[in-house]
């Protein structure tokens, strides 16, 4: 094992193992950020935009999502700055939009994000940001936040049956198989760690599409 | 020709059989000389592919130039040049497609060039004026539709227009067009054949690779694009120097070039313009620049919109591998690439390197973080060097001249000149070349042909660019950031003032939206909800807190999203807040002042000029011009009319007028 | 399907390693990219399908579905759309009942936004089956579709 390097945190001096994801040093510190799609044994992939940090760069603060940010020695972090609750309110505020979820707890999680920079500032009305989101769009896959852990362990673990398709807007997981019967190995990792418990039957129901049907 | 079997009717006969006729047509085609440059397909010495391209590009019975790029081929030149080249010249012309020589609006563009030297230059060429090229061909000058006429210099000198002399000035535009322009970079353009090695070799090309291979080494090279201060012409400026030397200086011994072909950003097509017109250069550079970090493949990234280019790029890769300009052992030297070519299939995010790479290794096109930089860790985790194809159309022009004489235009911080291409709300669109720093002024203005006070706003660097008030700047990398805009990869479209700056900037991100890979939280979800309010405004349904929950929501994406794509998605967003404000404030309130945006809008029918012609009524698809009787009897129902704007580009007099209003007398 | 389907041998050669390259070669000889043959490439390539079939979802330009007979593809760029390329969507989407589909019912047209063909200075741009037609006016679109229906 490396030796440990000295971070900053919060104004506050820690040590840290260098090169791994500074989300998982934070948690061994106990610093738990909230996070959606963060799996130790997975790569990083950045994808719920929560566990949010803001790290020093050069001459200014730079927000980061801490499941990407390797610890370097010396490296200055701020995990409570009032830009991060308010990034960190509006991601919540966009992941809700893909609720309801059928976890008990996510929405609370997300709701008290939500609130808790509401609350933090004075003048609500010029801040621009709003509580209630009152823009009417609507998703197709209600519960899924498409963090992607899914299709990550199944690449792991699995037999790579998942796969992410389109891009952008109608992003969306399907299998790579279709309905078909082979098409699944039936392990179930991917329902034990989905963080929303949108997959909560067998993957063939839950996950309709594919490109070829 | 066997008179027995062939015998042509006499002058009276016309009843010729359909068979007979298509013999006849068969026979005389064959008769015909077509040129068709001289291929060599073995090894030759640069000596002897430019005098024989010196042959072609300067001969002795007249050349005419029919300018084929795909903006020539959208005005039709496919059918001039067709024409043209079916006529039987008996070996007094030749006719030959070139590339765009950058005059776009001038399309279909055609220059005849005469056995002395002397350049007739033809602007928007239709079937009507053909004979007074044939004539000009012939020897006899014709008048109609000429624009210039031009001398070369010295005769059989031709490097780009500059060497040129004008003479005669028909239309003065194209000369205003042309004079504050540099053209390094695009100056053989439009001249030479794209297809032809021969005429690239005659303009002094692939000078630059025998230089660099023989009386240079690797790190001289990248020495001289370090002095001469290179920046990368794809969007973000970087040096293009320190990038080689980073990628030279790796312990790794397998490197990678990579030219970045995928043009993706609306309104700016320079790449597509230097491959179709003068795809060597690329090559040579990519060489180049390859033998610079000790490269054993190369890559051309192209994006599939392009078959022309794509076209003329395997003709240009095929046909210097037959000489021995690419593959093994180049020139003898000892040095050896293979140049692949790799077609991206419509993703405009494949522009961006890392997602670029991913594509090469067969996998979805998410970028992924950078650091580490391609040019330590990209294709198969090797160092790869990925550079612009405007950038690579540089580095011979730099080895050619040297590093002083690039700094001699330009600024010190963004020296050189670069390609820009101007659309929008201008007389003159195309794509034009100046010496970086030139003023926006003396672009739009000058070389567009706008009048001042009929452009409102400039949008710069496509989607993730800016629009920004007009008003005068340097167009050079610093100043431009400074303007709130990026430089992106050059694209610049004026907006004249009635086009919604809203609306606008709804359409780029609604552009982002699609092509947003979806990897990141905000680009994803974020920029759609961005899109929502931008549409609410269009609409005239936002709420006066919409302005700044659409400023929040821009800085959080900008903030958060990994890649360039991201980062700039919701640049145009932001920066026209900065400058076009008041617009904004004016649809929360139920107007559009561009009168553009379609809820927001009323047709109106201004009897007193109206001809009574009926066309309005005519064309107007949901029946919302209604006849009344009587005289003035035009009208729109408003109920009906679903804004299309049929009447408004159909009317001859001018007499239909479009309102905006603020809600107050609606809602009162 | 036939025989000529098939993947072509030569197509595996050093130069076109890139799957992408591949598949645009099957798109183009196709006209879509039939299930079947993204397995074999998948094979030949040595790597999974399931990878095969994020790429081909990734790019706009690949079908999954065999196409309509004509091809319309709509240029979106800047200044396509300042010059009212939505207009003349709108108008295709409604003479050609889309329905927010791409193909109209009776498979005639397929229509497809593009961004930017770069002949901006000829804005709006249209290209109908590979065939660049310029400056158009919405007008113009059921004469067109017209046109295309008696076309054989």
């Amino acid at each position: 094992m490396e030796e440990r390097v000295e971070i900053i945190v919060d104004d506050k001096t820690m040590h840290a193992q260098p090169h791994i994801s500074l989300l998982q040093a934070l948690r061994v510190e106990n610093i738990n950020l909230p996070s959606l799609c963060f799996y130790p044994h997975l790569e990083p992939h950045g994808g719920c935009g929560l566990c949010l940090v803001e790290v020093y760069d050069k001459d200014r603060w730079q927000p980061q999502q801490a499941c990407l940010v390797r610890v370097e020695k010396g490296m200055r972090i701020q995990t409570r700055s009032r830009r991060i609750m308010e990034l960190r309110a509006r991601a919540a505020r966009l992941l809700l939009k893909r609720g309801p979820f059928k976890k008990t707890g996510i929405e609370d999680l997300l709701h008290s994000l939500i609130n808790e920079y509401h609350n933090s500032i004075k003048s609500k009305l010029d801040s621009g940001f709003t509580l209630q989101n009152n823009c009417s769009k609507k998703y197709s896959h209600t519960g899924c936040i498409l963090c992607g852990l899914c299709v990550r362990i199944c690449r792991q673990v699995g037999q790579s049956q998942l796969v992410l398709l389109g891009r952008g807007e109608k992003l969306r997981v399907g299998l790579a198989a279709g309905n078909e019967d082979h098409s699944c190995g039936r392990c179930r990792a991917c329902k034990y760690i989905c963080p929303t418990g949108y997959i909560d039957k067998d993957v063939r129901q839950v996950f309709t599409s594919s490109l070829y049907k | 020709m066997n008179m027995n079997e062939f015998r042509p009717p006499a002058r009276h006969t016309y009843m010729v059989s359909a068979s007979v006729r298509e013999e006849l047509r068969k026979k005389q085609q064959a008769a015909r000389t077509v040129y068709q440059p001289v291929e060599f397909e073995e090894r030759v010495s640069l000596e002897r592919l430019a005098a024989e391209g010196r042959s072609s590009l300067f001969p002795n019975i007249s050349r005419i130039n029919v300018g084929t790029a795909t903006c020539g081929l959208a005005a039709g030149a496919q059918y001039l040049s067709q024409n043209l080249a079916e006529r039987d010249w008996d070996n007094t012309a030749m006719v030959v497609n070139v590339g765009c020589l950058g005059a776009c609006y001038a399309e279909p563009l055609i220059d005849v060039r005469t056995a002395e030297g002397r350049h007739y230059f033809y602007g928007r060429v239709d079937r009507s004026s053909l004979w007074s090229i044939i004539k000009t061909a012939a020897g006899e000058p014709s008048n109609k539709n000429l624009w210039a006429v031009a001398q070369e210099r010295q005769t059989g000198v031709l490097q780009g227009i500059e060497d040129l002399e004008l003479i005669q000035i028909e239309n003065t535009g194209f000369k205003e067009f042309f004079q504050p322009q540099l053209r390094r970079i695009s100056g053989r353009c439009g001249f030479l054949n794209p297809s032809s090695i021969n005429e690239y070799a005659a303009m002094d090309g692939y000078l630059a690779l025998e230089k660099s291979l023989f009386q240079l080494s690797p790190q001289r090279i990248i020495e001289a694009i370090e002095t001469a201060g290179l920046r990368g012409r794809g969007g973000a400026g970087f040096l293009t120097g320190d990038k080689m030397h980073i990628a030279a200086e790796s312990p790794d011994p397998v490197r990678f070039v990579v030219a970045n072909a995928d043009e993706g950003d609306p309104g700016a097509y320079m790449d597509r313009a230097l491959l179709e017109s003068d795809p060597h250069a690329i090559l040579e550079g990519l060489i180049i620049a390859g033998y610079a970090i000790g490269a054993s493949q190369g890559y051309i990234f192209i994006r599939h919109e392009y078959p022309l280019a794509i076209k003329m790029l395997r003709k240009a890769i095929s046909s210097a591998r037959k000489v021995g300009l690419l593959g093994e052992n180049i020139l003898g030297s000892g040095f050896s690439l293979e140049i692949y070519l790799v077609e991206s299939a419509g993703a405009f995010i494949c522009g961006e390197e890392t997602s670029m790479l991913q594509v090469m290794e067969n996998r979805r096109g998410d970028p992924r973080r950078r650091p580490p930089y391609p040019a330590r860790q990209g294709l198969k985790n090797h160092p790869t060097l990925i550079d612009n194809v405007e950038t690579l159309a540089n580095i011979p022009w730099i080895i050619r001249n040297g590093a002083d004489l690039f700094r001699t235009v330009g600024t010190a911080q963004s020296p050189g000149t670069k390609i820009f291409c101007l659309a929008g709300d201008v007389e003159r669109m195309g794509f034009i070349e100046v010496p970086l720093g030139t003023g926006s002024r003396e672009v739009v203005e000058k070389i567009g042909g706008a009048a001042g006070p009929s452009v409102k706003a400039l949008h710069i660097g496509g989607p993730s660019g800016g629009i920004v008030a007009y008003k005068p700047f340097a167009m050079d990398y610093e100043s431009v950031s400074e303007a709130g805009a990026i430089m992106g990869s050059g694209g610049l479209v004026a907006l004249g003032p009635n086009r919604c700056v809203v609306d606008i900037a709804r359409h780029m991100v609604n552009f982002m939206v699609d092509e947003s890979c979806g990897k990141c939280l905000f680009c994803r979800d974020g920029l759609p909800e961005l899109e929502y309010r931008l549409l609410d405004l269009c609409l005239g349904k936002a709420g006066p807190e919409a302005i700044e929950e659409i400023a929040g929501l821009s800085r959080s994406i900008s903030d958060l999203s990994l890649c360039g794509l991201g980062q700039t998605a919701a640049n145009p967003v932001l920066t026209s807040l900065k400058d076009f404000l008041p617009e904004y404030q004016a649809h929360i309130k139920g107007r559009c002042p561009s009168v553009n945006c379609k809820p927001l809008i009323d047709f109106e029918i201004n009897l007193t000029s109206c001809r009574d012609c009926r066309a309005c009524y005519l064309v107007c698809p949901s029946d919302a011009v209604k006849m009344r009787a009587g005289e003035k009897r035009y009208i729109v129902d408003q109920q009906r009319c679903i804004k299309c704007w049929a009447c408004y580009e159909t009317c001859p007099f001018d007499c239909i007028r479009i309102t905006s209003e603020e809600f107050a007398w609606k809602n009162g | 399907m036939n025989e000529d389907n098939a993947v072509n041998p030569d197509a595996f050669s050093a130069n076109e390693q890139m799957a992408v390259n591949v598949l645009n070669k099957i798109q183009a000889e196709n006209g879509y990219i039939p299930r079947e043959l993204l397995v074999e490439i998948a094979e030949r390539l040595n790597i999974t399908e399931a990878q095969l079939q994020e790429l081909v979802s990734f790019f706009k330009s690949y079908r999954i579905r065999p196409a309509g007979r004509h091809k319309i593809r709509i240029c979106y760029g800047t200044a396509c759309y300042a010059r009212g390329a939505a207009l003349i969507n709108d108008r295709f989407n409604e003479v050609l009942n889309l329905n927010d589909s791409d193909t109209s019912p009776d498979g005639l047209v397929t229509i497809e936004k593009v961004y930017c063909v770069g002949a901006c200075s000829q804005a709006p741009v249209i290209i109908q089956d590979e065939k660049i037609k310029s400056r158009i006016k919405s007008f113009q679109v059921p004469l067109m579709v017209d046109d295309l229906r008696k076309q054989p």
